[in-house]
């Protein structure tokens, strides 16, 4: 699917969290938004969830304007928070089930899906026990195997590498974000790390102040940048310079 | 040990503006970084406060120029410093146990003593308000008493007293369980009131209540204790009530007594370790021991694996025979998507049948005490009665009715990197399906309350030797009044958690005007349509239920179009 935002400004009093962003998404590609605390990161994501509303401008998901109400296709994208919202009193095949019947995603098949997932993210132990009995990274593993199962078009995911997922659950992440890629999926998520986003982003998106400064491959950026082996470093150190 | 120090924050507070000064770049991040609102927030309150120090003396004017017995004037402020005691024991159990900050404190070296003595601090900073009132009541008593210069000088001690006096009770209520709608009480009690006092063939037994009541309100309410002396010597009659002056400084004494007894009982880190951390202090964890062994133990490996292949966890956990006979009802005329919105919105099944059988019990209570009141010639059980049916009738038509939609855990805020986003904004739910779903339950609801409340309504007419037809029809009214409301009431409880996070585009203003009228004319048709006769009772019905489906939709559309934000205004973009 591919996701279009048209001079999207948003605004939290008087400050410009996002300032006539223009961006285009492609199906297939993983992209990073990087930028220093503050500069709009989680906006976006928020805005391309509908959890915010532009003031300006407007977010087009294959030319198709974002409605809350739109609910064909509100369940073609996910939205994964730093710190995932579950139901911590139920049990963690509990939070995968009813997730998955909201997303229509609880077809045939879907049983075996959720095994294999929670095989790879060492949940199948903790499969009957209380969602509030997990730690963090098994918080966000049990999200992640319902984004998995439910193979929405877009996965919007807040600090996915810094969620608390130990090595191997973040190994599995993004082999399976890389899988879904492939089919044609969109993963856009935020990050402050970055060496693991350099090996793990088909594109970075940078944003400081509100304003996009960069969106490429990170090949491109190299090729612009004085210091290609740390180039997004660089970028930063650039942007910290402009500021002062 | 404190938690505040105002030097340090002072010293560290100059040395980063003389840093910010010094650097241009700094300066403007400075400008622009949010801040909290805090003269305004400040106006807003103390505007609000006064405007209800104001509607309280007005009150007491107006009991005096109406003429009623001097008591009505004690009586009002008893019942108003009541309904303050209430508000404020609420008040003070949410500052004690505000989980965030007690999830901050356990993992601070911070001594229960010390958490304690910032609670009260933050308690005690809020009694300027029951001052305020005290105040105000007590001058609107002194101006219509012709009060002299001892009468003046009493205000400000006895408004001392009266605001220890009503922290005294709200301390000692923090002991005893209330159900969280009493909150609502207050607004309630304005409603019914203006209701009362607008109708004109209520406003005769208004009066006559007072004149009957205002005596026994004001002994048997603290507060009275306070203004029913002062009003005693203001008057020069019935001094002998100077004698209340005891029981009231006993009372307003007894809040040092109550605060030692609420810090003694006072466990907060075993409260937020217990939700937060999920790991019970060593008196907790014994407990919990013997709770784990006597559970049947965890399925294993093979049972899990079993369980998933037979798909069980994607079917719906609400069985179709669960529950009572509305919750069946509700769940036989719902579609399997809207069977698992319901799910997320309560995820254990709701008690809708046992809150309007106990509505239902609370009804008959109230009738029976009505008899008891109508038929006895003794004063104390008439007052007793009166009070029992008018308790009991009104917290029995609450909970019986569908006015507490359930729906509102959908808007409960859950807190996501320290901004509020409601909790069903992150699952692909609209806010039709939402509607649907709570319109349904409220038919089912409604219908069962229909002939509870007509046959409880013939018979309170039949009790009080009025119509019972008329009666019949009254309650008739305010059930389909509840049920209309349902729209309006489920896009309040929504609205809740959903903000113009802009701000400075002012663009909530015109939809919390139409909001605030949309609700004032419900209300008024509401009322109206009760005191009417048929046709216009219907017609006014009809309006209102028109109003209700207006603003949900007028919300819906808002909602869908993203004109407002699903989270509060985030620290950090």
């Amino acid at each position: 699917m591919k996701i279009e935002l048209r001079a999207v400004t948003k605004r939290f009093g008087k400050t410009r969290a996002l300032d006539k962003v223009s961006l285009e998404f492609n199906p297939g590609e993983i992209v990073a938004v990087l930028g220093p605390n503050g500069a709009g990161k989680t906006t976006l994501l928020r805005c391309l969830a509908g959890i915010a509303g532009p003031d300006e401008g407007e977010i087009y998901f294959d030319d198709r304007p974002l409605r809350r109400d739109d609910l064909e296709l509100r369940q073609r994208f996910f939205f994964l928070a730093d710190f995932p919202f579950l139901f911590w009193d139920q049990s963690v095949l509990r939070n995968i089930g009813i997730t998955l019947r909201l997303y229509g995603a609880d077809g045939t098949g879907a049983e075996h899906r959720v095994l294999d997932l929670m095989r790879d993210y060492d949940l199948l132990p903790l499969a009957a026990s209380p969602a509030s009995s997990l730690s963090r990274g098994q918080a966000y593993k049990t999200a992640l195997t319902s984004l998995i199962t439910a193979n929405p078009e877009v996965w919007l995911l807040d600090e996915p590498l810094a969620s608390g997922m130990d090595p191997l659950g973040l190994s599995a992440f993004k082999r399976h974000a890389r899988a879904a890629t492939v089919q044609g999926r969109t993963v856009i998520y935020t990050s402050q790390l970055l060496d693991a986003v350099e090996r793990f982003s088909d594109r970075v998106c940078v944003i400081h102040n509100g304003e996009v400064r960069a969106f490429d491959t990170l090949e491109n950026l190299r090729a612009k940048s004085a210091d290609r082996a740390n180039v997004l470093e660089e970028l930063f150190r650039t942007l910290r310079s402009e500021s002062q | 040990m404190t938690l505040h120090s105002p030097q340090f924050e002072a010293r560290l507070r100059s040395a980063a503006r003389r840093l910010i000064r010094e650097n241009a770049q700094l300066r403007r991040e400075w400008k622009r970084a949010p801040r909290t609102p805090l003269v305004r927030q400040t106006a807003v309150l103390v505007i609000f406060r006064l405007l209800c120090a104001f509607v309280l003396a007005a009150a007491v004017f107006a009991s005096s120029e109406a003429g009623l017995v001097w008591s009505t004037q004690s009586a009002i402020g008893a019942i108003w410093f009541l309904a303050s005691a209430i508000l404020l024991r609420f008040r003070i159990l949410n500052t004690f146990y505000r989980i965030d900050y007690l999830a901050a404190f356990t993992v601070l070296p911070t001594p229960t003593d010390v958490v304690v003595r910032w609670n009260w601090s933050r308690v005690t900073r809020s009694a300027w308000r029951t001052g305020l009132d005290a105040v105000a009541i007590l001058s609107a008593m002194a101006v219509t008493n012709a009060a002299g210069v001892g009468g003046w000088l009493a205000v400000l001690p006895l408004a001392a007293l009266l605001t220890a006096l009503v922290h005294a009770l709200a301390v000692w209520l923090t002991f005893v369980p209330l159900p969280a709608v009493l909150n609502l009480l207050p607004l309630a009690g304005i409603v019914a009131f203006v209701g009362l006092v607008e109708a004109s063939a209520w406003r005769e037994w208004l009066v006559r209540f007072l004149a009957e009541q205002s005596e026994t309100i004001s002994i048997a309410l603290p507060a009275g204790w306070v203004l029913r002396p002062y009003l005693a010597w203001l008057t020069s009659s019935r001094l002998e009530s100077l004698a209340l002056l005891i029981p009231a400084l006993g009372l307003g004494a007894s809040l040092v007594w109550a605060r030692r007894q609420l810090a003694n009982h006072y466990s907060p880190f075993a409260w937020a370790l217990w939700h937060v951390f999920q790991m019970p202090p060593e008196e907790w964890k014994a407990r919990f021991d013997e709770f784990l062994a006597a559970q049947p133990a965890p399925p294993g490996r093979t049972e899990i694996l079993d369980s998933v292949e037979k798909r069980e966890f994607l079917q719906p956990s609400f069985k179709a025979d669960a529950g009572g006979w509305i919750e069946r009802r509700v769940l036989a005329c719902l579609t399997p998507r809207e069977w698992t919105v319901i799910e997320l919105a309560f995820f254990a099944i709701p008690r809708w049948t046992r809150l309007a059988l106990i509505g239902s019990g609370l009804l008959a209570v109230s009738i029976l005490s009505a008899a008891i009141a109508k038929r006895t010639t003794d004063p104390s059980i008439q007052a007793i009665g009166t009070w029992t049916s008018i308790v009991c009738g009104a917290v029995g038509g609450l909970v019986l009715l569908p006015l507490n939609t359930g729906f509102k855990r959908m808007a409960q805020p859950i807190n996501a990197g320290g901004i509020l986003i409601p909790f069903g904004a992150l699952f692909p739910v609209t806010m039709k399906e939402l509607m649907r779903v709570a319109a349904k339950a409220s038919l089912v609801r409604g219908a069962f309350a229909l002939p509870v409340m007509v046959v409880g309504g013939s018979l309170l007419g039949l009790a009080l030797n009025t119509s019972p037809g008329w009666a019949a029809f009254a309650a008739a009214k305010i059930t389909l009044l509840a049920v209309a409301s349902t729209p309006m009431i489920l896009a309040l409880n929504q609205s809740s958690t959903t903000n113009d996070t802009s701000i400075v585009t002012f663009r909530a203003l015109p939809v919390v005007g139409a909001f605030l009228a949309g609700f004032i004319g419900f209300v008024g048709l509401g009322v109206g349509s009760i005191f009417s006769p048929l046709p216009w009772s219907i017609i006014w019905i009809m309006l209102a239920a028109g109003i209700s489906a207006g603003m949900a939709s007028l919300y819906g559309e808002l909602h869908a179009r993203r004109s407002f934000d699903l989270m509060t205004r985030p620290k950090e973009t």
